[in-house]
């Protein structure tokens, strides 16, 4: 897992609404959703961000919480952070993962980046039709999801650290996207 | 038949299921881990409720935030509703409240409008009620 601190430091000037680092749990996730709306309004965000910030966030937690690797303890590590500069808002998502989903899910989000704002619809539609929830809960419409409210590619690398393979993603919300 | 009730929580919305007067509410926020799990309940009535429906049959939505397995949640009971309303013993209505400034949200039931066949009404509210 990337260090929290070097983290905050790649952020440069912009203000972290919140970060965390450590164990991914429910309460964690239920904590962190309050915190970070409570957070947004008292900075007086407008509320249509305050809900698409927290709609992405949702989604790429309870997707880490479902799909990311366990540790030893059957803990699942996470970081996460929300931080906001005057252009944009920005959302870091980082969890464990097994190899061998690696090629799958570039396969995965290389295809929803390529697609354009009316492949998207059509695909979320798609999706969202044929009715399925896998047993984890999963929709199969998190990726298509986070791209059609950020209204941008979602930013995504792998990287190996002594004992995992790390999934980063980074998603933008740009506050002139009105 | 009786009614269904639940009381919304931080991550589950209001549900209010009135037989009698043919009114299903989902209110707040449907951000469960497991939707299914939750939704259960809902399903089992919209079941029953189809036996022996109400004339006219009004569904009202008015989510502030929902995760993408509430979305598939919301299809399933929406379809339920559609069998009722193709079968000619009820007339069902989905009433979709948004949040005017909430594009997200708009657009979220203009998918369901597309993939069910139910008059759909849009309606487009200032500011939803907070507890």
């Amino acid at each position: 897992m990337i260090s929290l601190k070097k983290h905050i430091d790649s952020l440069g000037d912009s203000e972290v609404i919140l970060s965390f680092s450590g164990k991914l749990t429910i309460d964690v996730i239920n904590h962190s959703l309050l915190l970070v709306e409570k957070r947004l309004l008292e900075r007086k965000v407008k509320t249509r961000f305050v809900k698409k910030i927290y709609n992405v966030l949702v989604e790429g937690l309870q997707n880490i919480f479902h799909h990311g690797a366990k540790d030893e303890d059957d803990s699942i590590p996470a970081l996460f952070s929300v931080s906001y500069d005057s252009e944009s808002f920005k959302i870091t998502l980082c969890n464990s993962i097994k190899k061998e989903i690696v090629e799958k899910l570039k396969v995965k989000l290389d295809a929803v980046n390529q697609m354009d704002k009316n492949e998207i619809v059509e695909e979320y539609r798609k999706v969202l039709d044929n009715g399925i929830v896998s047993e984890k809960g999963g929709s199969g419409l998190g990726f298509l999801d986070m791209k059609r409210k950020t209204k941008n590619n979602i930013d995504y690398n792998f990287f190996k650290d002594e004992r995992h393979i790390n999934f980063l993603v980074n998603l933008t919300i740009e506050t002139n996207n009105e | 038949m009786n009614n269904l009730k639940l009381e919304p929580t931080n991550k589950t919305p209001l549900i209010d299921c009135n037989a009698e007067v043919g009114k299903l509410e989902l209110e707040g926020r449907s951000i469960p881990e497991n939707s299914a799990d939750f939704f259960q309940p809902v399903y089992e009535w919209i079941e029953n409720y189809i036996e022996k429906p109400c004339q006219k049959t009004i569904f009202e939505v008015k989510l502030e935030y929902f995760n993408t397995s509430s979305s598939k949640c919301i299809l399933t009971m929406l379809k339920k509703l559609e069998r009722l309303h193709s079968s000619g013993k009820s007339s069902v209505e989905i009433h979709w409240f948004f949040e005017e400034d909430d594009e997200d949200m708009q657009e979220a039931g203009q998918d369901f409008d597309v993939i069910i066949s139910i008059p759909f009404k849009m309606v487009p509210i200032e500011e939803f009620q907070r507890n």
